[in-house]
């Protein structure tokens, strides 16, 4: 092959080929990276979540009035919500997973002096808890009616019995079975009755998502979340229906939000939707960028050339030998800037661990990334190296 | 060594047709020294393109080394241009981001010579037309006549069987056209075949025959040297 002499015309009009080089490796940092957080985002935003998204539905209440027997009508609720046609559970719920709302408390295996509280999603459910959000129960066994206590004031009565998820056994009783554990929180003592697979819980964002605790247990007061699993295909017809349900027991309260839990969980994530398009946005622009530079950079050094082209042609050069020239010229200062990339695809990620806690760039990015503008190039300088190659030998003899 | 029958070249542009060639008709025999001579405009360029195989024709018959090239594809012409043809051009045509030695190399590296091959061929060229000590230079850094010599080195290095020079010494000085002039003669006295167009009338008439072009036609051919082409031939 020609690469000595092609080198060494490339090393005497520098300028453009740097740039060009610069380009290409600035790209490779940046939309390595990007490709390495659009894909934890979208990781993220589509790992199991444990729950039945897409045939639940949710709601949260509010009683404006007052001198209302909660429980009365929470009983009530929960009758109507369950005889609407396609509904095949429902529970109260204290919060709505996914949500970015509810409460968190600190739990242990022990309660020493200097024991460390484990944070911990609660939710508060009936006996249909598990089954109103579609949960897989692995060990132990499932709440029963008599396990749930509705809160009483008077009473100060609290639930004895818990369900855990299997993330949260794990932490707090490493190698060993949960069930029948006690869990410590605060002042009370807990026993694991049940553990299940998975469950998410209400920050997308927060580390203990997969931490959480089942508690069979109403709070009957002024404000409530239902959670309603219907028959897969009928939620649309079950969500149109729940106001008017609720209403009609009572319409001395607002009926807010009624959301299907996977609409819920997609607008929880929307920051990292948003992040994955507005990158996407970056890499198609740079890749472009790069594409319109290396057209650029091809077309102006085929027309500075023309008269050299039709020479080498007068010379013996066939066409395809014109065309391999500039694809070899552009493979090579592709190369270089790869080269270059790499090194500042890896110091950008570095950079990005250190000052956004982002995860080490997984190696197999960087040749994908090498891969891809490779063929980039190739196709870029394409048509001008094949203009190149129609340039007619008559040149040679033109004078100018 | 090459022989054109009514040959015709029409250039067409939106407006005008332009009849560069017509019936064309011209013999070279091997061993010749022809200057190509006329006025502007007249045809000699087109001419040799055509000779050369860097344009084709309208009409006509070419027969180049007893090859009719008429129906070649373009590939076929490269290789033709590559082992049978050197051109030598009026601003002589280097590379100028290669140097001296990387510019004689050009063609055989299209021939797919052997680094071997290739560096002797290129030694000998250079040396041939004294330049050999300037091999690492740069064209810029060489006088006009100096990259005409380049430029000679790069058709000799192929070893052609036909040389082709479009006004060779039409840049250059006096002092300098007249050692060309005298590179070329002992080129041809080595045995290559040169047609070399020229507007110097003292150059033409060192060529052993002239061949005058009027009109897109080979008008008149100058008896004098063309009787003592014959001679020297006989
Ligand atoms: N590529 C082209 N397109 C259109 N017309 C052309 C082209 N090349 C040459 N011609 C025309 O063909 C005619 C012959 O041109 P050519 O270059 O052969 O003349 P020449 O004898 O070499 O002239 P000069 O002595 O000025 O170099 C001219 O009228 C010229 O304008
Ligand atoms: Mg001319």
């Amino acid at each position: 092959m020609e690469i000595r002499p092609i080198l060494s015309a490339m090393l005497r009009n520098k300028t453009g080929a740097i740039l060009i080089a610069l380009q290409i490796a600035f790209t490779l940092a940046v939309v390595t990276n990007a490709f390495f957080i659009i894909y934890q985002r979208w990781e993220k935003i589509n790992r199991p979540s444990g729950m039945d998204m897409h045939n639940i539905v949710t709601s949260r209440v509010q009683w404006v009035g007052q001198d209302v027997d909660y429980k009365a009508e929470i009983l009530r609720d929960l009758e109507a919500l369950k005889a609407i046609p396609g509904v095949t559970h429902v529970t109260t719920s204290n919060a709505i997973p996914l949500s970015g709302g509810g409460s968190s408390r600190g739990v242990s295996a022990e309660r020493t002096e200097d024991t460390e509280w484990t944070a911990t999603g609660s939710f508060l459910l009936t006996q249909d808890g598990l089954d109103s959000l579609g949960l897989n129960l692995v060990s132990g066994r499932n709440f029963t009616l008599n396990d749930v206590v509705w809160f009483d004031p008077e009473v100060d009565e609290l639930a004895q019995n818990v369900i855990i998820t299997q993330a949260l056994a794990e932490h707090i009783y490493p190698d060993e079975n949960a069930v029948g554990k006690t869990l410590y929180m605060n002042d009370s003592e807990l026993t694991v009755i049940g553990i299940v697979e998975r469950m998410h819980g209400s920050w997308v964002s927060w580390s203990g998502l997969e931490r959480n605790m089942l508690v069979p247990m109403v709070f009957p007061g002024s404000s409530i979340s239902y959670i309603i699993r219907t028959q897969p295909g009928l939620t649309e017809e079950v969500r149109s229906q729940v106001k008017q349900t609720l209403l009609d027991i009572n319409n001395r309260r607002v009926i807010r939000r009624i959301r299907v839990l996977e609409d819920v969980a997609t607008s929880s994530y929307g920051s990292d939707s948003d992040m994955m398009v507005i990158l996407s946005s970056v890499v198609c622009l740079l890749l472009l960028i790069t594409v319109v530079g290396i057209v650029g950079l091809a077309a102006f050094s085929v027309n500075q050339r023309t008269r050299q082209i039709g020479t080498r042609r007068a010379l013996g050069a066939r066409r395809y030998q014109i065309l391999r020239y500039f694809l070899v010229e552009n493979w090579l200062i592709t190369s270089i800037g790869l080269t270059l990339g790499v090194l500042l695809a890896s110091a950008f990620n570095y950079y990005l661990v250190v000052h956004f806690e982002l995860e080490r760039l997984d190696w197999f990015y960087i040749p994908m990334g090498m891969a891809i503008l490779w063929l980039l190039g190739l196709f870029a300088v394409y048509g001008p190296a094949r203009r190149a190659s129609m340039v007619s030998p008559a040149i040679a003899t033109r004078t100018v | 060594m090459l022989a054109m029958n009514n040959i015709s070249k029409v250039f067409r542009t939106d407006l005008v047709e332009t009849h560069a060639l017509r019936d064309f008709n011209l013999q070279v025999n091997e061993g010749e020294f022809v200057s190509v001579t006329g006025p502007s405009g007249s045809g000699k360029t087109t001419f040799l393109n055509i000779a050369g195989l860097l344009d084709d024709f309208s009409h006509g018959q070419y027969v180049l080394d007893g090859e009719d090239v008429s129906g070649l594809n373009d590939n076929e012409r490269s290789r033709i241009r590559n082992e049978k043809i050197g051109f030598i051009f009026q601003s002589f045509n280097l590379i100028p981001d290669l140097n001296i030695r990387d510019n004689v190399e050009v063609p055989l590296r299209y021939r797919g010579l052997s680094a071997n091959d290739r560096r002797q061929r290129i030694e000998k060229a250079l040396s041939i037309v004294g330049l050999a000590s300037r091999a690492k230079h740069l064209p810029a850094q060489l006088s006009g006549g100096q990259q005409q010599r380049v430029a000679i080195a790069r058709a000799l290095a192929g070893e052609p069987r036909l040389l082709l020079a479009d006004e060779p010494t039409g840049n250059l000085d006096s002092m300098m056209a007249r050692q060309i002039m005298e590179l070329l003669e002992s080129i041809h006295s080595n045995g290559t075949t040169i047609i070399m167009v020229t507007h110097d009338a003292e150059l033409s008439r060192r060529a052993t025959r002239n061949v005058h072009i009027m009109d897109g036609q080979v008008s008149e051919i100058n008896l004098h040297e063309q009787m003592q082409a014959n001679v020297a031939q006989a």
